[in-house]
């Protein structure tokens, strides 16, 4: 099922958080909410949920107006950033709760619940731990149970809020395979809000990039890391190091012991050398503007290069952008 | 000074403090509590266990018991459903004068309770603002059972929603919010998520209620009238005993309100422990 969000605005008091925000989830579709926090993509998850109702604007589901639902009625899965697990409850219970609260015309038999909880239970390997409390499991099952939860009344819709936030690294790559797969088999249109732009890039099919309660861009990740619409999305896609008045990324930047003079040739000395992980960081000293730049290298250049700190290098960008302001 | 010579020093420092502190808390609360209570019992059981049965059974006694269980039976639930809904609205909305209401909660606390006699008095009396108009209508409220009650529940508020404030906050909306999104119900979220969640914090203010309510003497005593029989409760009636020199009596009616405390505070006890786990 498709979702259509138009003109959405909403202000708290006189703090505008969405200022006239509109975008399309196509049914299946994997869909990242980026920015950083206070940008308003929370706020937008709410409202497509209904636990918030907008200004003004329109939500619509494969176009059925469902801007003055209630939340009950819009059938969509929510997965809270700190799971909101019913804490008096087992695993079981809680992934059963949307079924027991059905209505008694369409809420299936015991034996159907059972059934069906089983099949989650399995789906995110927790099969074993029906019968323990929240309290109990890992950061990363409790994630998972919030996920069955949020499934097991087979929603239209899929929004996840900050889903990895709160879990260690290790953790956090390894559910964020887990839910690119589980989408893929599922194939619901999913929203998911998060400010780790890798995490973005690499799961989602499309991202939205949100700042001060406006999308500022929206494309597949390879587009809007390629051709960003602006130095926010572009500085907010990667790290990136001024270079002549122009962004460049560092890993972009060239650095040579090549010093011999030439027209375009710019000098520094090395500042900083962070050799922990698969580049390494230098940081260099312009020697005419005093300027510092951030770069990177990979470590067979770093080797044959035999770069030390204080050493006089020469610079220049591969690539670099300029933006109208 | 090395860290491990500073940590001496302060250890052999606090030996003396400590004993001296521990030994004035614990001689004062022999003192001031034990004490009394044990000297309660002793009185009530002073002429032997007949009179002492004597005493608690008499009619008079047997009616102000009655009266103060119907008082609290009334004003207990009232408070229960006041609490729930002055708890839900101050941790659940935001809305323009949420301060003066949690502020206005606590009044009862802060007012002596012969002062809150009185404003009910003023109110609903013969010579009060709504005197004359209940008086044409043959409604009797203050020298009354309702003028009980209503001092009951104004002086007893705070305590259910005292005791749900604090846990519903740090407990935070989230949970309902999920089960909204589930499809639950406005009542099925109640009863299946803020209930349960909720339970023994409102037991905790529940006990705290009923005991005040058993035990208010105050407020109770402004609207009573003391009309032995009819609006005696039971902290009035140990008082009518006592000005009567009639002491055993007295004290043996005022050992059950001594139980009463007795159990309060070990309900108390379990209940905080309880409720501390619910908030984790």
């Amino acid at each position: 099922m498709s979702i259509e969000v138009g003109n959405i605005r909403k202000t708290f008091g006189s703090f505008e958080v969405l200022r006239d925000v509109s975008l399309r989830v196509e049914d299946g579709e994997l869909f990242a909410l980026l920015g950083p926090s206070g940008s308003g993509k929370t706020s937008l998850l709410r409202i497509i949920a209904g636990l918030e109702y907008p200004d003004s604007g329109t939500i619509h589901f494969n176009e059925e107006d469902a801007t003055k639902a209630a939340a009950r009625e819009r059938q969509v899965g929510f997965v809270f950033q700190h799971y909101a697990l019913f804490r008096h409850m087992t695993v079981f219970e809680n992934i059963a709760f949307g079924l027991r609260v059905r209505p008694r015309e369409t809420r299936p038999n015991e034996h159907t619940i059972r059934e069906k909880v089983g099949k989650l239970l399995k789906l995110i390997q927790l099969t074993p731990l029906g019968d323990r409390f929240p309290s109990q499991l890992s950061g990363g099952q409790r994630q998972r149970v919030a996920l069955a939860r949020a499934l097991a009344v087979e929603p239209r819709v899929l929004l996840l809020d900050e889903p990895f936030g709160a879990l260690d690294a290790r953790v956090r790559k390894e559910l964020r395979r887990w839910l690119r797969n589980l989408h893929d088999e599922l194939h619901v249109a999913s929203v998911f809000v998060t400010h780790d732009q890798e995490e973005a890039l690499e799961v989602a099919d499309r991202v939205a990039i949100m700042q001060h309660g406006r999308i500022e861009q929206t494309g597949a990740p390879a587009e809007v890391y390629d051709s960003p619409a602006n130095a926010f999305v572009y500085g907010f896609l990667g790290d990136m190091t001024l270079f002549n008045g122009e962004f460049v990324r560092p890993h972009d930047i060239e650095i040579s012991r090549d010093t011999g003079p030439g027209p375009t040739a710019v000098f520094a000395t090395v500042n900083f050398i962070g050799d922990a992980g698969g580049l390494v960081r230098i940081e260099v000293r312009r020697e005419d503007t005093g300027e510092e730049i951030q770069a990177e290298i990979t470590r067979e250049r770093y080797r044959e290069l035999a770069l030390r700190v204080g050493d006089y290098v020469s610079i220049a960008a591969r690539h670099s952008r300029v933006f109208s302001s | 000074m090395s860290a491990v010579g500073r940590k001496r020093v302060l250890r052999t420092e606090a030996r003396w403090v400590r004993w001296v502190l521990i030994s004035l808390a614990v001689g004062l609360t022999i003192f001031f509590i034990v004490l009394p209570l044990a000297a309660v019992f002793i009185q009530a059981f002073d002429k032997g266990w007949a009179v002492w049965q004597a005493a608690v059974t008499e009619e008079n006694a047997r009616k102000a018991i009655f009266l103060s269980l119907m008082v609290t039976g009334i004003a207990v639930p009232l408070n229960v459903v006041f609490g729930l809904a002055a708890a839900w609205a101050i941790t659940r909305f935001q809305f323009k004068g949420r301060n003066l209401l949690l502020t206005l909660i606590d009044i009862p606390f802060g007012v002596s309770p012969v002062v809150s006699g009185l404003i009910f008095v003023l109110v609903f009396g013969a010579q009060g603002w709504l005197g004359p108009w209940l008086a044409d209508r043959d409604i009797q409220i203050i020298f009354a059972v309702p003028g009980i009650v209503l001092a009951t529940v104004f002086v007893t508020f705070p305590f259910v929603a005292r005791e749900l404030i604090p846990l519903m906050q740090s407990q935070g909306s989230e949970e309902e919010e999920a089960a909204i999104v589930l499809g639950a119900t406005a009542w099925q979220m109640f009863r299946r998520v803020t209930l349960p969640n909720i339970k023994w914090g409102l037991l905790y203010g529940v006990v705290l209620c009923t005991a005040r309510s058993l035990g208010e003497f105050g407020a109770v005593s402004v609207v009573s009238g003391h009309i032995r029989g009819l609006t005696n409760t039971i902290p009035l009636h140990v008082e009518i005993l006592y000005n009567e020199y009639n002491y055993t009596a007295a004290f043996a009616v005022a050992s059950l309100l001594s139980v009463v405390a007795v159990v309060t505070l070990l309900l108390k006890k379990v209940l905080e422990w309880k409720t501390r786990e619910a908030r984790t």
